[in-house]
């Protein structure tokens, strides 16, 4: 028989002494980072209403919460996404304060399973930042450089930050009207970077041949950053997508300057599963390890949905896939 | 330079990409199919490659222990890897099917199905608002419906000469299969370079073999 009481769930493990100290040490190089960028620590609940992350457009997938039941028989969820709490969290309490308002969390995130191979797939923690209220590129370059130091800071030398703009692609599609289900496909076969099942997908679309073009080429605008910005410019078909670009190269040019060329990359075929992102997004890479250790992006409309309209933009470092990156390095 | 890591499925498909990789200039020369080594490398292109079960691929090339991967679609859809997957290599072609006896009536009632592609079965069924109760094995799947054990199966079919002589009919048709080359998603952003021009000059000859055998 197996003893349950001797042995813990499957996705959540003990911290020994040794880990937790190089956990708590490396936590504090990046949280005093965050101090020093003038970001406040804050914190939200572990457990809320499940219908905060259900009816938000968006969220994280509903099989993967860790639900509850309250004594009146309402579901709760364990906290599975940081940013959701922290935007409900401003738009109730920040409402009147200075329209500015930067803060930083390290907390417990819980999904269910999604890697049965990953020894912290249930319980893991994130670091992160949310800075509300500034819009535009100035924010974009503090957050993504933001990124790029905290990773520096606690010793790791090669690594890549790849920026994509969630917009580029929600632009062109705007004006196409396709089934829920049909536009899910292509999207996975975007992210996936399927060619040829793309190609076959497409075919049978009735939308004009610009919009094949475009769908066709939006996987490939990934790598050296001035061809990506060259081809991009060249098969957006409306205004929006122009701005998109002349963003995202501005905002690439800015992090040039600042000397970060060699940490960056493109790719607009990044469409991320947490479509709450609205324009500039990005992941953080360390070569060797499979996963990114860094999300991050703009969401502008989040705050919307708690009756409180302001910009944001933000990341968050998987602080227990970071270790184990580091671990692998040596 | 480093080494880019192709993990390869022990079986069909690896003497068909041993020999598509000699036709990019890349040549293992202490591989033959008899050898028990796992590990075979070619030091002047940085290749190496590693042999590991079919169905591991995934993992390997997910977990980035391998930057790329060559896999059946088949294994790939069941394994529901985070992946690039990023050239049809055109060979390894079958189909998955469901398959049973002829009179077999699918939607009279909750089919049992014996298979070795569990999520793939569930997936093709839910979709459709039908529900089943699925049967893993790991080998000899037209069996199951001969013996009672399930309704019917879900399997891929290359000639269909096994489930004929097994007395079993293709029912329905789920979707086609062929060997994919998957890419580790951090191995593409962080060695960009050396992983895309390993794609563009095996693009170039799986076209040119397309344009040669259409």
């Amino acid at each position: 028989m197996q003893l349950l009481s001797q042995i813990v769930p499957e996705g959540v493990t003990d911290l020994l002494a040794n880990d937790f100290d190089r956990k708590e040490q490396l936590t504090v190089k990046i949280k005093q980072l965050f101090r020093e960028n003038q970001f406040k620590q804050i914190q939200t609940p572990i457990f809320e209403y499940y219908d905060l992350f259900s009816e938000m457009k968006g969220t994280i997938e509903k099989d993967r919460m860790i639900k509850l039941i309250d004594t009146d028989g309402k579901i709760l969820v364990l906290r599975p996404d940081a940013t959701i709490p922290i935007a409900r969290m401003v738009a109730t309490n920040y409402k009147d304060a200075a329209p500015i308002q930067k803060f930083s969390y390290v907390t417990s995130i819980f999904r269910m399973n999604d890697d049965p191979q990953n020894v912290q797939s249930r319980e893991f923690t994130q670091a992160g930042v949310e800075l509300f209220g500034k819009a535009g590129i100035e924010a974009d370059v503090e957050v993504i450089s933001l990124a790029i130091e905290s990773l520096k800071q606690v010793g790791v030398k090669a690594f890549t930050i790849d920026i994509g703009q969630a917009n580029f692609y929600k632009a062109l599609m705007e004006p196409i009207d396709l089934p829920m289900e049909e536009m899910a496909v292509i999207e996975k076969l975007i992210e996936k970077k399927n060619f040829a099942e793309l190609t076959a997908a497409i075919g049978n679309l009735p939308i004009g041949m610009e919009y094949k073009q475009a769908l066709q080429t939006i996987p490939t605008l990934c790598g050296e950053p001035k061809r990506v910005l060259e081809q991009a410019w060249n098969i957006a078909v409306n205004n929006e997508m122009k701005a998109e670009i002349s963003q995202l190269k501005e905002v690439y040019g800015h992090l040039v300057a600042l000397g970060y060329e060699s940490y960056l990359s493109l790719d607009l075929g990044l469409i991320n599963h947490l479509n709450y992102y609205t324009s500039i997004i990005f992941q953080g890479y360390i070569p060797g390890f499979g996963k990114p250790v860094i999300l991050g992006g703009r969401y502008d409309s989040l705050t919307k949905q708690f009756g409180y309209d302001t910009k944001a933009t933000g990341f968050a470092i998987y602080i227990d896939d970071l270790m184990l990156a580091l671990h692998n390095i040596g | 330079m480093t080494y880019i890591n192709i993990a390869l499925g022990k079986g069909r498909l690896v003497d068909k990409t041993i020999s598509l990789l000699k036709e990019m200039g890349i040549d293992f020369c202490e591989y033959h199919s008899e050898s028990r080594k796992l590990i075979f490398e070619d030091p002047k292109n940085y290749i190496r490659i590693v042999l590991v079960k079919a169905v591991d691929v995934p993992t390997y090339v997910e977990k980035g222990a391998a930057d790329i991967g060559v896999v059946g679609k088949d294994t790939l859809l069941e394994s529901g890897a985070n992946v690039f997957e990023m050239v049809n290599l055109g060979f390894g072609n079958c189909k998955f099917v469901v398959a049973g006896c002829e009179q077999l009536n699918l939607y009279k009632k909750k089919l049992i199905v014996a298979t070795k592609y569990p999520n793939v079965a569930k997936k093709y069924f839910n979709q459709q608002g039908r529900s089943i109760e699925v049967i893993k094995l790991n080998g000899s799947v037209e069996l199951a419906p001969l013996v009672g054990l399930s309704d019917c199966i879900v399997d891929i079919v290359e000639t269909g000469t096994t489930l004929k002589e097994n007395g079993l009919k293709i029912l329905e048709e789920i979707c086609p299969i062929s060997a994919r080359l998957i890419v580790n998603k951090a191995s593409y952003k962080t060695n960009f370079q050396q992983v895309n021009t390993f794609l563009e000059k095996l693009q170039a000859i799986i076209n040119r073999l397309e344009v040669n055998n259409p």
